[in-house]
């Protein structure tokens, strides 16, 4: 049982750096088009927002994903010893 | 002269590894900053040495080489600066946090750094509102000597005229300056009570039990709260990395400071120097005071800082999952010296956080920097602005935490 609950969070834990890999070249992407890849003209909200929300999308999903992780020191849950 | 100005985007990227690279090293802890403050542990003030040992000598040799770089020394007026730098030194020994290190915490998933976002918000809004007033003039225009570095004057945007001579003189001063930060870096040590610097252990791959065991119990609250990771795996090297046989890694946290300094290096190249307050100044002007003066000045005046601030938050993130280990998930993990003086309570963290966040970032407005645009960039190109904010900085921190975290005893 043990075991498989690990299994299972491994496979989280790799969805998750999958999904992160993708957003960040998104967060790249969408700020080189809302910009027009423009070298000094002052940053407006929306082009900010447009690249915010993906970044706290995935800082969202990281807290709901890890959360399911057992709290450790040193690499050790804590209720292991 | 060889000039060049990359898009925007290019921030998100800056930001990145500075952010990857701080988490690594425990800067987005709150705890790293609250024990420099109480004098226990000194890696900041010795990476930070190191670092501008290292970057500043490359800056300016390349300036001389005919490389330009967007300097932007911060104007030196005295009192503005000096009140701002105790403001600041104050709210960071409250806090643990720096403009920066809010954002890394926020990828490192601490939920009292949520508090300090707000907090920092607030604080940067009270500037704003203080700037118009006739105390704001007063405070950026008094003894205001413009931007001065340590031999020269920014007179344009890529020029900096030195006071004598030639650039060459500049990138003497440099290396003299070096030599004094690398001093820094190389003798004092890093634990309280400790004989080696970081840099002295590794030169000479020695250190005594007790800095043996403090390296441990700093091992031990960067990782409280955290993920779990295997014996073998590169979490249990660079978390652990003064038990391992790893050289790489070994290296690798003495040299963090150095990477950090030349990617400022790189990004005054490429755009600006490296600053991370101005968002709040931008975020608090957007949603509180978009007709002040100051807020048009920031509005007009923001370069990739949003850009470079969220990149920072996104390798903090990635450090804590894919490296490190340390995503907290927003768990309550309140840092041991906070917890030792005032207790577990959320409500008490909130305070010290949201306050301590608050003040420093009033502080760092009023200064036109934070640790970021005066300590790490400034003092990378010798800003005497930068060297006065840091002195304030230390000064009210060390005195700040003496008395707020006296033992009860």
């Amino acid at each position: 049982m043990a075991a498989k609950s690990t299994i299972d969070l491994n496979k989280l834990d790799l969805a998750y750096k999958i999904v992160f890999i993708i957003g960040f070249i998104l967060m790249v992407v969408v700020a080189a088009v809302v910009t027009h890849n423009a070298t000094t003209k002052p940053l407006t909200g929306s082009q900010v927002a447009a690249v915010g929300y993906i970044a706290v999308f995935l800082l969202l999903l990281a807290g709901i994903i890890y959360s399911h992780f057992p709290e450790s020191v040193l690499g050790k849950p804590k209720n292991s010893s | 002269m060889i000039t060049y100005t990359a898009p925007m985007w290019v921030g998100l990227f800056i930001g990145f590894i500075i952010g990857a690279a701080a988490e690594i090293w425990g800067i987005a802890n709150p705890e790293t900053l609250i024990r420099l403050a109480k004098w226990e542990d000194r890696l900041f003030l010795i990476c930070i040495t190191l670092g501008l040992a290292i970057s500043t000598p490359v800056l300016y040799g390349l300036y001389a080489l005919g490389i330009g770089f967007h300097f932007s020394p911060k104007p030196l007026y005295v009192i503005g600066v000096g009140l701002g730098g105790i403001f600041f030194g104050v709210g960071l020994a409250l806090s643990g946090y720096f403009p920066g290190s809010i954002w890394m915490a926020l990828g490192e998933g601490r939920r009292d750094a949520v508090y300090a976002v707000f907090g920092a918000i607030l604080g940067a809004a009270t500037w704003t509102a203080l700037y118009q007033s006739p105390a704001g003039q007063w405070l950026v225009k008094t003894l205001n000597f413009g931007s001065l570095v340590i031999g020269g004057t920014k007179v344009s945007a890529f020029v900096i005229e030195p006071w004598f001579g030639n650039k060459l003189v500049l990138f003497g001063i440099s290396l003299v300056y070096a030599a004094i930060m690398f001093l820094i870096a190389y003798y004092v040590p890093r634990y309280k009570g400790g004989v080696r610097s970081c840099l002295r252990e590794r030169i000479e791959k020695r250190m005594t039990p007790y800095e043996l065991e403090k390296h441990r119990d700093t091992a031990m609250y960067l990782t409280d709260g955290a993920l779990p990771y295997s014996e073998n795996s590169l979490a249990k090297k660079l978390n652990e990395y003064y038990a391992t046989e790893s050289n790489v890694t070994k290296w690798f946290m003495v040299m963090i400071a150095g990477i950090v300094g030349l990617t400022v290096v790189l990004e005054m190249f490429l755009h600006q120097i490296f600053g991370e307050s101005t968002t709040d100044s931008w975020i608090a002007g957007m949603l509180f005071f978009p007709h002040f003066k100051y807020s048009q000045i920031v509005f007009k005046g923001i370069g990739w800082e949003p850009y470079s601030d969220i990149g920072t938050m996104m390798g903090a993130l990635f450090s804590a999952v894919f490296l490190t280990r340390r995503f907290t998930s927003f768990r309550n993990i309140i840092p041991p010296s906070w917890k030792e003086r005032f207790g577990d309570s959320q409500a008490a963290r909130f305070l010290g956080s949201f306050g301590g966040a608050y003040l420093m970032l009033f502080g760092a407005r009023m200064a036109d920097g934070c640790a970021s645009g005066h300590i790490l960039s400034g003092d990378l190109q010798m800003a005497i602005s930068g060297l006065e904010f840091t002195a304030a900085v230390f000064a009210a921190m060390l005195i700040t935490a003496h008395f707020v975290y006296k033992s009860k005893r």
